[in-house]
């Protein structure tokens, strides 16, 4: 081997190769950022556009539609989906994955100007954002103080918010509870009446009032003065005095029918963090932006916006997503820590002696350290995924060392100088540690590149593991050797019966491992002796594992606990701020009974959530401090605030990779919302009938009700008045309309002409407002007519949401589980809706977390049948030989029951991580039947027979194989146990690998021989595909020998 | 007068060049990497089954006294080998004249 060789001969070039490692991986460590997981944020870009008053229909066909087509056009989309809502559309565009976002953002801006002529005269220009709505806000704050929530409200808004909105990677900042200052004019309508003025003449007359208009220069001999006309008001007082209109020559002043009130916005929103009121601000960030960047980005502006803030004003960080993430990438770096530690305590027990475990140690962090170099190449991050790679690989890296270590040691044992046993042992084992590691190499390049957000989610991973066993074969063929040539003596190796308690504790344990050793060679000597016993048994054991997978359930991807979790609160239809706040307020007392909940953060109407939407964030105490995990303490919410009337309540943790979603999502689709809404009202029906499924909500929502003003449109045209006026002068005096601005201390605020509120509180109300004709009754005066002459007033009910999919329109019947995991549930509802009688046109789907896993898995097999293909690739090149991979490729299927039996002793699901887990397994299990094979050929080569040679190989390398496979299994065992926060995401792939490593080993200690000798059989018999195989590789291997063979003097 | 030709395992090589420092021998020719098998010790092939070769040193040695140290040493390096097959060899064949 020459590598080795040159490390032996030239050990300060050896040390300095691995030193340069280690310093650039040192310095590619500092410079890594951190991240919950890889960067698989889909591109999403929203459009929000705003038309004040308009209902859901006609903001679908007046709006929404149109920004649709527009943005059809535009490359790389995946989805378009769509919600119309009072008064708001919002058109949310999902591209491809490897679709630039800016650029993308760009497009869509550039095709919505296009079209905006089309689009209704009086929307608020169209907001593209590069964020997906749904997401949840990276931090939350809430701003509060000794002073009036408007005042509080002012200095949110104008100060703090345009601030943080700055802060690279910010995708938005809402303000959510807040009272903003307002300037109101309530108008009494029977003195509107009475003055005969409609609510125009108000407004015209209040925005007439305030206007400075630049009049130009005044040239005075040789200066130049500035002329303006100084029109605005100056105090909220002068409203009073404007003119309104000068009836008959009386002058009518605006105090004569109206108050003007210095007050705040009507409520829409709503913060409340452990009972009390705040002004919050919920910060949404970027798609494909860093959290951890951006929260640190945040809470240094936040600090600057601290310095300045007054003194009686107190900002507080009610929501940090980053704590959790640093919080979880920490403790990924304990076990790793952890594992390692463990790995090097199993060599030291199998060496019995400090300086090869050292050798062997040193792999670990030079191999870790300098995948760092490689993560920072390629611009990963240190996220859950990167970590996990290396807490799983940390068990393997070390392999590679053990091997060569324990060769060398075993060749000092048989007399050679260490220098001696160095080279000779590296050389004699360089085929097998290599095979090992390109096994595992083959293994994980097919998992990083699978197509699809998990291909994404798992690229880091697979590159990760690849880079770090490829730098552990380096350091295994350099370091390793060098240090052991010389650095290892030959009175090392003496372990004997005396000493401390260490020494002959270490002494008992080589001892029974040596009566083991001796029994494992007389059991391979049985198994080879009754094959067809031991080839029915792995069969057996084979199809006992696929019968044992139908008792594991299946989910997208484990749910962690985070600590937390989040309650979306549903008031009933048409429920205003203060029912919803009071709802929120029951189950925040409720709550507050439990000890393990640290903080409740309300917020209702937040972004472009209604007021009768909430949500409830609660915090808990951290996952060590209590007993409950946060599903049960879920449970337990949901079963206590059943009770709670006039809510639809949903209870979810933070979402992982899958999404922030429920987790059962299905999808009607059609275009007639009458038999939409038959169709879900059907799967609805069926999803709540399924055990297993709660919080089940239809998106549709019950109607929300509604007053409709029917207008006679001959009768209007008689008098005078038509559609457009009557529905701006209704909006006008319910909805209020924003006259001009007030302008005070630089600062601008809204003048708002609307009714007074007893004015528009009933059906009565609205049958008498009036409406100015544009016909002139006598002395020029104008007619007023009210609503109820040309209009009929009716209540009724219409959708309060419209939403579409890819611009047709969709009811979403949406469920969260308890109890039973996502493919049983949806395999029961799928089987049911199967049966449903659809028109065509109309489809139901499964879509969210249920689409992907189906995605996943199919793609995930792929990739397992890949890895075997190219397993056996590497083996069949590295062992020239067709037939002998195939022995020793035997332990993948038996690698399968220890896997589906660990994950249901430890009631974990087969998911995208265990599944993975079990990919892994294909790498690591093939290594005992590598070493296994390699050495019985070597053995055979030197002149041995088949049986002698299987058996001398099993006992001789019995060793490694166990010292290999404990460092792996307690390497990982901190990965498994799950006791970090976080962990339960990626203990289940812990869990799979660790139990596939236990039975793979122990079955194909005994099967990997019986296999071996059944294909040489086959090779030397005449006849059938297998001998043809067998004599086609004998002949390259005797072939190759001749060649050697003849050059020996 | 005397050549004298040396055969060990690679790794021997510089104790080998140690000792004919030792004794004052700057001359001689040496052929590394060379694969072979001796009597009743395993093949140095330098293959995976047969791993290790050997180094073979050809000394022309005229003065008898250096000879004599020279076998001295090399008979106490194989003292210190454990396994036999290991030990260093060295062969002597009379020379007649060097030109």
């Amino acid at each position: 081997m020459k590598l080795a060789d040159v490390s032996i001969q030239r050990p300060v070039f050896a040390t300095m190769m691995v030193m340069a490692l280690v310093v650039l991986g040192l310095f590619s460590y500092v410079k890594l950022n951190i991240d919950q997981y890889p960067d698989v944020d889909i591109p999403y870009v929203t459009a929000t556009t705003v038309l004040p008053g308009a209902g859901p229909e006609q903001i679908e066909s007046d709006v929404t539609k149109k920004i649709e087509d527009a943005v059809n056009l535009v490359a790389g989309i995946d989805h378009i989906q769509s919600i119309s809502q009072e008064g708001i559309s919002i058109v949310i565009i999902q591209f491809k994955l490897e679709i630039e976002g800016r650029q993308a953002a760009q497009e869509v801006r550039e095709k919505i100007a296009a079209v905006r002529a089309n689009l209704p005269a009086d929307i608020k220009d169209p907001v593209i954002q590069r964020y997906d709505p749904a997401s949840q806000p990276i931090m939350t704050l809430t701003v509060s103080g000794e002073r009036s929530g408007k005042e509080i409200t002012t200095y949110t808004k104008d100060v703090i918010k345009p601030r943080l909105e700055n802060v690279p990677g910010v995708g938005s900042v809402d303000l959510v509870g807040g009272d903003e200052r307002e300037i109101q004019i309530d108008v009494d309508a029977g003195r509107l009446q009475a003055y005969g003025l409609s609510i125009q003449d108000v407004i015209q007359g209040v925005s007439a009032a305030n206007v400075e208009i630049p009049a130009g220069n005044l040239i005075q001999g040789p200066r130049e003065l500035l002329l303006r006309t100084m029109g605005k008001y100056t105090t909220v007082a002068d409203f009073a005095k404007v003119v309104v209109a000068t009836p008959g020559g009386r002058v009518v002043h605006l105090s004569d029918l109206a108050s003007v009130v210095d007050g705040a916005k009507e409520r829409t929103s709503l913060t409340r963090v452990d009972g009390k009121r705040a002004v919050g601000l919920n910060i949404l960030r970027q798609s494909g932006s860093n959290t951890v960047r951006v929260a640190d980005a945040l809470k240094q502006q936040l600090e600057r916006v601290g310095a300045a803030l007054p003194a009686d004003l107190h900002i507080m960080v009610a929501r940090d997503n980053s704590t959790f993430i640093r919080d979880s990438v920490h403790d990924v770096i304990f076990d790793i820590i952890y594992g390692g530690l463990l790995a090097v305590i199993v060599v030291y027990l199998f060496l019995a002696n400090l300086r090869p475990t050292i050798i062997s140690a040193l792999a670990l962090p030079t191999s870790i350290i300098a995948s760092f170099i490689i993560m920072y190449a390629l611009n990963f991050t240190l996220n859950v995924m990167s970590l996990m790679a290396l807490s799983l690989a940390v068990g393997l890296l070390i392999d590679d060392a053990i091997v060569v270590i324990e060769n060398i040691y075993r060749h000092m044992h048989e007399g050679s100088t260490p220098m001696e046993a160095a080279k000779a042992a590296t050389s004699e084992i360089g085929l097998a540690v290599m095979a090992t590691t390109f096994t595992i190499v083959a293994v994980f390049v097919p998992v990083a590149f699978m197509p699809g957000i998990v291909g994404r989610f798992f690229y880091q991973f697979g590159i990760t593991v690849s880079v770090s066993v490829l730098v552990s074969l380096f350091v295994a063929f350099t370091l390793t050797p060098m240090l052991a040539s010389r650095w290892l003596r030959k009175e090392d190796e003496e372990l004997t019966n005396s000493g401390g308690l260490l020494r002959r504790g270490l002494y008992h344990f080589n001892h029974i491992f040596d009566i083991m050793s001796r029994r494992y060679q007389r059991a391979i000597s049985w198994s080879l002796a009754h094959r067809k016993t031991i080839v029915l048994g792995a069969v057996v054991i084979f199809l006992l594992s696929f019968f044992l997978m139908r008792f594991l359930g299946s989910s997208f991807f484990p749910n962690s606990d985070q600590s937390e979790f989040n309650i979306t609160v549903n008031a009933s239809p048409g429920s205003s701020l203060a029912q919803t706040a009071d709802v929120c307020a029951r189950i925040e007392t409720a709550l507050r009974k439990h000890p393990e909940v640290t903080t409740i953060l309300t917020t209702i109407g937040a972004g472009n959530d209604p007021v009768t939407r909430g949500n409830i964030l609660v915090k808990l105490v951290k996952k060590r401090e209590r007993t409950k995990g946060v599903d049960a303490l879920m449970d337990e919410a949901r079963a206590e605030l059943r009770k709670v009337a006039g809510a639809n309540l949903g209870f979810q943790t933070q979402g992982g990779p899958g999404g922030q979603g429920k987790t059962l999502i299905m999808s009607a689709r059609g275009e007639d919302m009458t038999e939409l809404q038959r169709v879900a009202g059907a799967v609805e029906q069926i999803v709540r009938t399924t055990r297993g499924a709660v919080d089940v909500e239809n998106s549709l929502e019950t109607s929300k009700p509604e007053v409709r003003i029917n207008i006679d449109r001959d009768k209007a045209s008689d008098l005078g008045i038509n559609v457009g006026l009557i529905a701006t002068t209704v909006r006008a005096m319910v909805d209020g309309y924003v006259a001009t601005q007030y302008q005070e201390g630089g600062e601008q605020y809204d003048v708002r002409v609307q009714l007074q509120r007893n004015d528009r509180t009933s059906l009565q109300d609205i049958d008498n407002l009036t409406v100015k004709s544009t016909k002139d009754l006598p002395a020029k005066r104008k007619l007023l007519i009210p609503i109820s002459d040309v209009a009929a007033v009716s209540q009724g009910s219409g959708p309060s949401k419209i939403n579409r999919f890819d611009r047709q329109r969709e009811i979403r019947i949406d469920a969260n589980l308890s109890g039973r995991l996502l493919g049983e549930v949806l395999g029961d509802v799928e089987a049911r809706t199967a049966r449903l009688q659809l028109q065509p046109g109309y489809s139901v789907r499964v879509t969210g977390q249920g689409e992907m896993q189906a995605e996943s898995f199919g793609n995930i097999l792929l990739s397992l049948a890949l890895a075997v293909v190219f397993v056996y690739i590497v083996l069949a090149a590295q062992f020239e030989s067709f037939s002998y991979p195939f022995a020793i490729m035997l332990a993948l299927p038996m690698s399968l029951i220890g896997a589906v039996f660990a994950l249901l002793v430890c009631g974990s699901a087969l998911s995208v991580i265990s599944m993975i887990g079990i990919i892994m397994l294909m790498g690591l299990v093939t290594k005992n039947g590598i070493l296994l094979v390699d050495y019985a050929n070597v053995l055979r080569d030197r002149g041995m027979a088949r049986t002698e040679a299987l058996v001398l190989a099993g006992s001789t390398r019995l060793r490694p194989i166990l010292m290999t496979t404990f460092a792996m299994i307690f390497g990982m065992l901190p990965v498994a146990l799950g006791l970090g926060e976080g962990s339960e995401f990626r203990s289940p792939m812990g869990q799979a690998v660790i139990g596939g490593l236990i039975t793979s080993t122990l079955l194909t200690l005994f099967i990997v021989p019986v296999v071996y000798s059944i294909i040489d059989d086959l090779g030397t018999r005449k006849g059938g595909a297998g001998g043809r195989l067998a004599r086609l590789t004998a002949r390259f291997r005797k072939r190759r020998q001749g060649t050697v063979l003849e050059t020996v003097p | 007068m005397k050549i004298v030709f040396i055969v060990c395992n690679e790794v021997y090589s510089h104790r080998v060049m140690d000792l004919l420092a030792k004794n004052k021998i700057d001359y001689y020719t040496r052929w590394e990497e060379v694969a072979g098998k001796g009597h009743g010790t395993e093949p140095h092939l330098g293959t995976r089954s047969f791993p290790g070769l050997n180094t073979v040193l050809m000394i022309a040695i005229e003065d008898e006294s250096i000879l004599g140290c020279l076998t001295t040493n090399i008979r106490e390096a194989n003292s210190e080998i454990v396994r036999p097959g290991d030990r260093i060899r060295m062969f002597q064949i009379p020379l007649d004249s060097i030109l």
